[in-house]
């Protein structure tokens, strides 16, 4: 008692997105080839993409937990919602501040307000307001359902990202072709790859660790309900 | 190596360890309030106990 209890699904998942994560950085740093018109610098592209992924799947799932909260009206459904939004937007964040150390070097500006950056900056704070809505209300169910309604309709701006390099003028590249001034080579988008799948498998890991911390929140809110009750 | 790549991973690393060290402060927190609070309740049912005896 009075220690973090993991249950071994926990420490499995953590454990192995661990080694997933350091088998990624290794073939970043000795398995993918040095960039030839940016140099170094690139190799922030995998650890960049792979985050921004993770955000956007993190998106997705808070948009499916609120989907099923508001079909069935359970908990679990909120916790899941809740947990992936403080996982997403870590993730986002990590996305947002990677990106502005690559773009220095690359286009001469930590921030530009071009169609991608502006979108990502509006999702982040979106996404924060996500938390300032849910703490504003008192009701359990009343946040539940607030917070789940958010959640599907803040999903927009993940499609309105994704999309927006196709569909307006910008400068950041296009993952899928390189974009200009970048050369994808076959290690590269290897490693693009596991980068990806070790990000995924981390964001399974916190997302348990964060939902497993909810129950211990509502373990707790009906202790002290008994309690109240005496 | 560039200092912008050095910075960036960084900023991975960082994030990740305070999202998960924030998570298990949050749960020790709770655990902590938690035994408190059943220490309590188990004192109060003993109490009752010892109350129903002596009657």
């Amino acid at each position: 008692m009075g220690r973090w209890r993991r249950d071994e699904g926990d420490v499995v998942l953590l454990a192995a997105s661990g080694v997933a994560v350091m088998a990624a950085l290794g073939m970043v740093f000795l398995y993918a080839p040095r960039e030839a018109t940016m140099g170094d610098v690139q190799r922030i592209f995998y650890f960049h993409v792979a985050s921004a992924w993770v955000g956007f799947f993190a998106f997705f799932v808070t948009c499916v937990a609120g989907v099923g909260q508001l079909v069935t009206g359970a908990r679990r459904w909120d916790m899941v919602s809740l947990s992936s939004v403080e996982v997403g937007l870590t993730f986002i964040t990590m996305t947002v501040i990677t990106g502005s150390l690559w773009a220095r070097p690359v286009w001469g500006t930590y921030w530009t307000w071009e169609p991608r950056l502006t979108i990502s900056a509006v999702q982040l704070l979106i996404y924060v307001a996500y938390g300032m809505l849910r703490a504003s209300v008192e009701s359990p169910e009343r946040k539940a359902r607030y917070g789940a309604v958010y959640g599907i309709v803040a999903f927009v701006t993940v499609p309105l990202s994704w999309f927006a390099i196709r569909w307006w003028r910008t400068i950041h590249p296009d993952i899928l072709t390189g974009g200009e001034g970048m050369a994808i080579t076959p290690r590269m988008t290897l490693t693009l790859v596991v980068a990806v799948g070790a990000f995924t498998l981390l964001y399974a890991a916190v997302l348990r660790l964060r939902v497993s911390l909810e129950r211990a929140r509502d373990r707790l809110t009906r202790v002290r309900l008994n309690l109240e009750r005496r | 190596m560039s200092e912008y790549l050095v910075g960036a991973y960084a900023v991975f690393w960082g994030l990740t360890f305070v999202l998960v060290f924030s998570i298990w402060m949050r749960q020790r927190r709770i655990e902590r309030e938690l035994e408190a609070m059943e220490a309590r309740l188990d004192e109060g049912a003993h109490k009752k106990e010892r109350e129903g005896a002596r009657t």
